[in-house]
C-alpha cells in the first residue's frame, strides 16, 4: 500500500506537508457506507463449471453447450405459412444479459443459438465464464450467425440486438448484425394479442398459445444476480437455471413461428384480435384474405370490426350483406352504421326520407346538422310523400352482440 | 387612496432622468455612484480564410465585419488552442465559437457538441443556428438533445447532427453511458463549446469538470481528441476555472470590442429607522420604491432577490399595486426556479415582446435566457458575490439608451459592508471561481460513472488523478465492480449515472400538487435540498404571489399537496444543524483556544416555522413541524476554549453562549467575504460537538438556547460538560474545499470578524455585526457585542486586538 500521505495529496488541490492519518479507504466507507468486501469462497473454475453444464470449453472464458431437442410442434409444419413468418434459414436467439437498463457497461453472459436441423432444433449456448471471454463469445456467434439467412428474436429489436451492436462495439469485434434481417416475434403477437392479454411476455405465449408452463423456473430477473455469483465467489448454485431458462426461452422460439402463422391465418380460432390481423393483411395489401379472416370470425367482432368487415364487403360489391351489418349495427346504436345508412339511402337509393330517419339519429355536430339540413331541403324539393319502410333484418344475417 | 392614485400618474423620462429623480429625493441614501460612459465598437475584418459559403451567409445576414474579439477568438481557434470567451452581455459571444465550429463542420463535416447549463439555453442556441444556416443555405445539421427530444427522433441526432445541442446532464445520463450508440458522433467530435461557463462553480463546477475527464476518455476510445471552446460571463479567473475544468491550459479573450451604452450604478443603503437597535428600513421597501418609479416613466426593470420567499412578496407588492385592474393586461410578473417550464417559457416571451414592466427574479434569469434589453436592475440585497452583481446588473443595457442599476443593501454584514465601503466594491474585481474537482464523493460518483462507460485498465488515470485504484478498489468492496487481469469491470445491474446528479447531491425533487374539488394538478417542482424548508404540512407556499396552504407532505412519494389559501401571512422555516466531530486533520493551539479542520457528521433538522403578516412583518404565531432529519458528512473548521478559561472570562454560562453566537455569526460572513463565496456555501453552528451532546440555537427571544440531542430545551448551566465548539462547515455533502483555506486564514478571519463586531456604529450588536438583538437585551443592559468581542480574542489565543482605525 502506498503511504497515505501520497494518496491524500492527489485527492487533495492543496496538498499540504502534514496530512491526517485518515485512511483514504476509511474515509470514502465512512461517506458512503461501503458494504464489507465479499470473501471468495473459491476461485472459479471453468474446468469444473463445463463438467457440472456438460458443456465444453471451447476458449479461455468460454463454455458451448450443444443440445438437440426433437421437436413434435415443429413437424407438423406441412400447413401453409405466411411467408413472412417462413425465413428460409432461421437462427433464433436469446440472450441473458448483466442488466435491463441498457448502457455499456451491460453485456450478454449468454448467448443462446437455435437452428432447425432435420426436424430437430439444434441448439448452442455460449457462456462467458470471465470478462476476458467476451470477445471470442462474440466471434462465436458471428460465426453462428454467418450461415443463418434471419435471426428470430423475443423483443431483440429494442433489447438483445442493440446491446449487441453495442458489444461488438465495445470489444473492436467485426459486427455481423447490421446487414442481417430479423424477425422480432414480440411485434406480431403484441399486434395479435395485445388488446387480449395483460402483457406480451413469453411465459404468457407459452401459457395461451403453447400450451407449456414453466414451473420450476429461475425468473429471468435474477439471471444477472446468477452470473455474478459466479464470477465473484466461483458459486455456479443458479448458473444451470439460467442456462435452462434460456433454453426454454429458445424452445418457444422455435414453437412461435409456426403457431404464429396459425394465428395470422385464423386468429378467431386462437383467441387474437381477428381486426388487427385483417388489418395487417390489409397493410400489406391482401384484401381477400383480410376479407376471409373477419368473416371467418365474426361472431366474435366487436362493432368496429363488423364496420371494416361490412367496408370490405362493400368493395367487393356484395351489398346485400354489406347492408345487413350496416342495419345490425344501427340497431344498436353504432353511429358509424348510421352514418354509413344515411350516405346510401341519400346518395345511392335517394330515399331521403329514410336518409333523415338515419341521419337524425346521430349525435348533433356541425356535420350532421348539414346532412339533416341537406336532406330536409332535398325533401321539401322532391316534394313526395314519405314512404314506409317495410324492411326488417335479414335473416340471413348471423345474430350479433356486442362483445364485453 | 387620492395619494396613491396621484402616485401611479406617469412620468416621463429615461434611466438618466430616473437616477436624477432618485438622487434629488433619497440623496442621502445614495452611498456610492459609479458612471460608464458609452463607448465606441472596435472591429475587424471578416477573416480571408472563412469558408465561402459561410461568409456568404454572414454578409447576407448583415455580418460584413467583426468585433476584434471574435477575431481574436478566430485566430487562437484556428491555430487548434482552447480557449475562454469572457466578453459582456450583448457582444457576440456567440459568433465567436459560431465562426470556428461552422467552418470546420462545412470543410470537413466535422462535428461539434455544445452544452448549455439550461435546457431553454439550447433551444435558443438552435435558432440561431437555424437563422445562419439558412442564410447561406448551408445545410449544416443542429439540433437539441434534451430530455424533450422523442424517441424516434434520437437516432437522427446521433448519427445525422453536425451540431448536437445539449445540456451537463444529458451528457452525463444519456449520451456518456450509451457511448456506443454514439460512436460515429464521437469518432468525428472536432469542437466541445461550453458557454456560460460561470455557472460551473462550487459543486456543479466539480461535477462538470469531472463530466469533461470523462467526455475525454470517451473521445480517447474513439481516437478523437475535440478542441473546447468555452464562454463566459465576467469573472476574475476564467482562463483558470476553464483550465481546471479542462485540466489543460486554456487561453482567454477577454478584451471587448463591441460598442456599449452608458450606464449608471447606484449604491443604496436603507435608512435608519431605530438606531439603538441599529436596525435600517427593510431593503425589500426601498427596492419597491425604485421599482414603482421606474414603472411609472415607462422604463422596464428587473428585481433581482436573494431567496425564492422574497420573489413572491416583492411580486405581490408590486402586483397590489399595478396589477389590481381586473381584465388588464398583467404588467408584474414573477419569474424563478420551481416554476413549470410552460410558465416560465411564456414570461420570457413576455418580456422580450416588451408587454411585461417588471420582472422579479431569483438567480434564474442571471444565465444567458434572450429577454431582451431592460433599463434599470434593482439588486434586492447584494448577491453574495462582486461577479454575481455585474451579471445580474448587466440585465440592465441597451446600445442606444442609457441604463441604470441599483444596489439596494440589505442588514446583512456583507450588504452593510459593500454599501459603507463603495470603493470596496466598485474597484474589487470579480471573485475568482472556484472548483474542487478532486472532491472525494464527486470524484468518487464520476469514476463510478466512467468505470460503467469503460473498463479502468490497470495504471489508467482519470486525467489528472493518479490515485485510481484505491478508488476502483472500494467500488469493488462496494460490488458493484469486478478487478481481471488488470482490467475493472462494471458488475451491477444498476446504472450509476442515474443514482447521481448534477446538480445537487440529494435525489428526487418534489412537486407541489394542487387539490381542488377532488381533482390534482401539478403546479410546481421543489429541490429536494429545498423541500424541508418551503414545503412542510402548515408552510405557505407562494406562486405568481398567489399563496397556498401544503396540507400534507409525502416525503417519500417526494409530494405535496396544497390549497389555494386567502392567509395574510406567509411562513419563514426555522432550522438547526447538530454537529459531530469525526475525524481532525489538522489541529493548533493557540493560547487557550484549540482549532482544528476535519470531518463532520451534520444533523439539520426543521423544528417548526414562525407566521409573518404582511407588510407590518410582524410575528403572528408559530407551528412545529415533523420531518426526517438530514444528515450529511462534510469539511468543517471548528475552535473550543479551554473551559476554564472559559470560566474565567465570563460571568455565567448564557453570556458565553451568546458570544459564541455572536462571534458564529461574524465569522461566518467574514468568511465568506474572505473566499469570495456565498453566505450559503459555508453553514456555521455552535455546539459541543461530541456524541449525543447538546447545540446551541438562537430561540424566538433572540437569545441563545442549548439544546439535548433530541432537540429539547435545556439550561446551559445544568450541562455536565461545557465546552463550546464553534463550526464554520462547508455546506455540501462531502464538502467543496472551503474549510482548509478557512484554516490556513484563520488569523485573518479572527481578525476581520474582530474589527467587523468592534467597528461596528451599533450601541449593543446589530444585524450588521453579530446578528439581530431584541429590545428586551437592549433595556438589560447586556452586550451581545462585547460578548462576542471577547469570545474572539480568546480564539485567536487572548492577544490584544487594536481597535479598528
Amino acid at each position: 500500500m502506498k503511504p497515505l500521505a501520497e494518496r491524500l495529496s492527489v485527492l487533495r488541490a492543496a496538498a499540504a506537508a502534514k496530512q491526517s492519518p485518515a485512511d483514504l479507504h476509511e474515509r470514502l466507507c465512512r461517506l458512503g457506507s461501503a458494504r464489507q468486501p465479499r470473501t471468495r469462497a473459491r476461485q472459479p473454475d471453468q474446468a469444473w463449471l463445463a463438467q457440472l453444464l456438460h458443456a465444453e470449453r471451447i476458449a479461455d472464458g468460454l463454455l458451448r453447450i450443444e443440445r438437440r431437442l426433437p421437436i413434435d410442434g415443429l413437424a407438423i409444419s406441412a400447413q401453409p405459412k405466411l411467408p413472412a413468418l417462413a425465413p428460409a434459414a432461421p437462427l433464433f436467439i436469446d440472450t441473458e444479459t448483466t442488466g435491463l437498463s441498457g448502457g455499456s457497461g451491460t453485456l450478454a453472459f449468454l448467448i443462446g443459438c437455435a437452428r432447425i436441423e432435420s426436424g430437430q432444433l439444434l441448439l448452442r449456448q455460449y457462456l462467458l465464464t470471465r470478462f476476458g471471454g467476451e470477445p471470442t463469445l462474440l466471434r462465436a456467434f458471428a460465426a453462428e450467425v454467418s450461415g443463418a439467412e434471419c435471426l428470430v428474436s423475443y423483443n431483440g429489436k429494442s433489447f438483445d440486438l442493440p446491446l449487441l451492436e453495442n458489444r461488438f462495439r465495445m470489444t473492436g469485434v467485426e459486427n455481423p448484425l447490421a446487414s442481417l434481417h430479423h424477425l422480432d416475434l414480440l411485434h406480431w403477437v403484441r399486434r395479435a394479442y395485445g388488446s387480449r392479454w395483460a402483457d406480451c411476455r413469453l411465459e404468457r405465449v407459452e401459457s395461451q398459445l403453447l400450451d407449456c408452463e414453466r414451473s420450476d423456473d429461475l425468473p429471468g430477473s435474477q439471471a444477472p444476480a446468477a452470473w455474478f455469483d459466479w464470477i465473484r465467489t466461483g458459486e455456479a448454485g443458479r448458473l444451470p437455471g439460467v442456462i435452462h431458462h434460456n433454453r426454454r426461452d429458445l424452445r418457444s422460439l422455435a414453437l412461435l413461428l409456426p403457431e404464429l402463422s396459425h394465428v395470422y391465418r385464423d386468429p378467431g380460432k386462437r383467441g387474437a384480435d381477428a381486426l388487427a390481423v385483417a388489418r395487417y393483411h390489409l397493410a400489406g395489401g391482401d384484401h381477400a384474405e383480410a376479407l376471409r379472416i373477419l368473416q371467418l370470425s365474426q361472431s366474435q367482432l366487436t362493432a368496429g370490426g363488423r364496420m371494416e368487415l361490412a367496408r370490405l364487403l362493400r368493395r367487393e360489391g356484395r351489398l346485400p350483406e354489406t347492408l345487413c351489418i350496416w342495419r345490425e349495427l344501427a340497431a344498436h346504436g353504432e353511429a358509424a352504421a348510421r352514418e354509413q345508412l344515411a350516405k346510401y339511402y341519400e346518395h345511392k337509393v335517394g330515399d331521403y326520407h329514410t336518409a333523415l330517419a338515419f341521419a337524425q339519429q346521430l349525435s348533433v355536430d356541425a356535420s350532421s346538422r348539414h346532412r339533416c339540413r341537406r336532406l330536409q331541403r332535398k325533401l321539401a324539393a322532391q316534394q313526395v310523400q314519405p314512404r314506409l319502410i317495410a324492411e326488417g333484418p335479414p335473416t340471413q344475417c348471423a345474430p350479433w352482440r356486442a362483445p364485453q | 387612496m387620492n395619494a396613491r392614485l396621484e402616485e401611479m400618474e406617469p412620468l416621463a423620462g429615461d434611466a438618466n432622468a430616473l437616477s436624477q429623480i432618485l438622487k434629488e429625493r433619497y440623496g442621502d441614501r445614495i452611498t456610492g455612484e459609479l458612471h460608464l460612459p458609452a463607448s465606441a465598437g472596435r472591429y475587424a475584418e471578416l477573416p480571408p480564410a472563412l469558408a465561402p459559403r459561410l461568409r456568404a451567409a454572414l454578409l447576407t445576414r448583415g455580418v460584413d465585419r467583426l468585433y476584434s474579439h471574435q477575431h481574436e477568438a478566430w485566430e487562437l481557434a484556428q491555430r487548434g488552442r482552447h480557449l475562454v470567451v469572457v466578453t459582456p452581455t450583448a457582444s457576440g459571444k456567440t459568433l465567436c465559437y459560431n465562426l470556428p465550429v461552422v467552418d470546420a463542420a462545412l470543410r470537413q463535416r466535422a462535428k461539434a457538441l455544445y452544452l448549455f447549463p439550461t435546457k431553454a439555453l439550447s433551444q435558443d442556441q438552435v435558432a440561431e443556428l437555424n437563422e445562419l444556416n439558412q442564410a447561406g443555405d448551408l445545410g449544416i445539421r443542429a439540433y437539441t438533445f434534451d430530455g424533450d427530444t422523442p424517441g424516434d427522433a434520437r437516432k437522427a441526432v446521433r448519427t445525422r447532427g453536425d451540431i448536437v445541442v445539449s445540456n451537463p446532464d444529458m451528457l452525463h445520463q444519456a449520451i456518456l453511458p450509451h457511448h456506443t450508440k454514439w460512436a460515429q458522433f464521437f469518432e468525428s467530435l472536432r469542437f466541445v463549446v461550453i458557454d456560460e461557463m460561470h455557472a460551473y462553480r462550487g459543486v456543479f463546477g466539480a461535477h462538470m469538470a469531472n463530466l469533461l475527464r470523462r467526455l475525454r476518455r470517451i473521445c480517447r476510445f474513439y481516437g478523437s481528441s475535440p478542441q473546447f471552446i468555452l464562454a463566459s460571463a465576467t469573472i476574475a479567473n476564467p482562463a483558470e476555472l476553464a483550465g481546471q475544468l479542462l485540466g489543460e491550459a486554456v487561453s482567454s479573450v477577454d478584451d471587448s470590442g463591441a460598442p456599449r451604452g452608458e450606464k449608471r450604478l447606484l449604491l443604496w443603503n436603507p435608512p435608519v429607522v431605530n438606531a439603538d437597535l441599529g436596525i435600517r428600513a427593510s431593503s425589500r421597501s426601498q427596492s419597491l420604491i425604485v421599482a414603482r418609479l421606474a414603472t411609472r416613466m415607462g422604463l422596464k426593470s428587473i428585481i433581482f432577490a436573494r431567496s425564492r420567499l422574497a420573489v413572491e412578496v416583492l411580486t405581490k407588492y408590486l402586483k397590489d399595486w399595478f396589477d389590481r385592474r381586473p381584465g388588464r393586461a398583467q404588467r408584474v410578473s414573477a419569474y424563478r426556479g420551481g416554476y413549470l417550464p410552460s410558465e416560465r417559457r411564456a414570461t420570457e416571451r413576455r418580456l422580450r415582446a416588451g408587454s411585461i414592466d417588471c420582472v422579479v427574479t431569483t438567480s434564474a434569469l442571471e444565465l444567458g435566457v434572450d429577454i431582451g434589453a431592460l433599463d434599470l436592475c434593482v439588486l434586492n440585497g447584494y448577491p453574495g458575490t462582486i461577479a454575481a452583481s455585474w451579471q445580474r446588473l448587466g440585465r440592465a443595457g441597451r446600445r442606444d439608451r442609457p441604463a441604470l442599476g441599483v444596489l439596494v443593501a440589505g442588514s446583512q454584514p456583507l450588504d452593510q459592508y459593500i454599501v459603507r465601503n463603495p470603493d470596496f466594491f466598485l474597484g474589487a474585481s470579480p471573485e475568482r471561481a472556484r472548483i474542487a474537482p478532486d472532491q472525494l464523493l464527486i470524484l468518487l460518483d464520476h469514476i463510478r460513472c466512467a468505470a460503467f462507460e469503460l473498463p479502468f485498465r490497470h495504471g489508467e488515470r482519470f486525467s489528472e488523478v493518479e490515485a485510481v485504484e484505491p478508488f476502483l478498489e472500494y467500488l469493488q468492496s462496494e460490488g458493484v465492480l469486478h478487478q481481471e487481469d488488470g482490467s475493472w469491470h462494471w458488475m451491477a445491474e444498476s446504472y450509476p449515472a442515474n443514482a447521481v446528479s448534477l446538480r445537487a447531491v440529494a435525489e428526487g425533487n418534489f412537486v407541489v400538487v394542487e387539490l381542488t374539488a377532488g381533482e390534482q394538478k401539478i403546479i410546481a417542482e421543489v429541490d429536494y435540498s429545498a423541500a424541508a424548508e418551503t414545503l412542510y404540512p402548515g408552510a405557505i407556499y407562494m406562486l405568481q404571489s398567489q399563496p397556498f396552504q401544503v396540507e400534507r407532505l409525502d416525503w417519500e412519494g417526494r409530494k405535496a399537496f396544497v390549497t389555494r389559501t386567502r392567509a395574510d401571512y406567509y411562513t419563514d422555516a426555522i432550522d438547526y444543524s447538530r454537529l459531530k466531530i469525526l475525524d481532525r486533520f489538522e489541529r493548533a493551539q493557540a493560547g487557550d483556544a484549540r482549532v482544528a479542520n476535519g470531518e463532520v457528521h451534520l444533523v439539520r433538522r426543521v423544528s417548526g416555522y414562525k407566521k409573518i403578516r404582511y407588510y407590518t412583518h410582524e410575528n403572528v404565531g408559530y407551528g412545529k413541524v415533523n420531518l426526517p432529519d438530514q444528515e450529511m458528512h462534510t469539511t468543517a473548521l471548528w475552535w473550543q476554549i479551554d473551559p476554564d478559561a472559559l470560566e474565567r472570562e465570563f460571568g455565567n454560562r448564557q453570556q458565553a453562549l451568546d458570544g459564541f453566537l455572536g462571534a458564529a455569526y461574524a465569522l461566518h460572513h467574514v468568511a465568506a467575504l474572505q473566499l469570495m463565496a456565498e453566505t450559503g456555501d459555508i453553514g456555521r453552528a455552535v455546539g459541543d460537538g461530541g456524541d449525543d451532546g447538546w447545540f446551541a440555537t438562537v430561540g424566538a427571544q433572540g437569545r441563545g438556547v442549548v439544546r439535548d440531542s433530541e432537540g429539547v430545551e435545556r439550561s446551559p448551566e445544568n450541562q455536565g460538560r461545557f465546552r463550546p465548539t464553534l463550526f464554520l462547515y462547508d455546506d455540501y455533502p462531502g464538502g467543496i474545499g472551503l474549510s482548509r483555506p478557512l484554516y490556513d486564514g484563520r488569523e485573518a478571519l479572527l481578525r476581520g470578524a474582530w474589527e467587523m463586531v468592534d467597528g461596528c456604529a451599533c450601541r449593543q450588536g446589530c444585524p450588521a455585526c453579530v446578528g439581530p438583538l431584541l429590545a428586551s437585551d437592549e433595556k438589560r443592559g447586556f452586550s451581545a457585542r462585547q460578548a462576542a468581542l471577547r469570545v474572539l480574542r480568546l480564539m485567536a489565543g487572548g492577544g490584544a486586538y487594536e481597535a479598528a482605525g
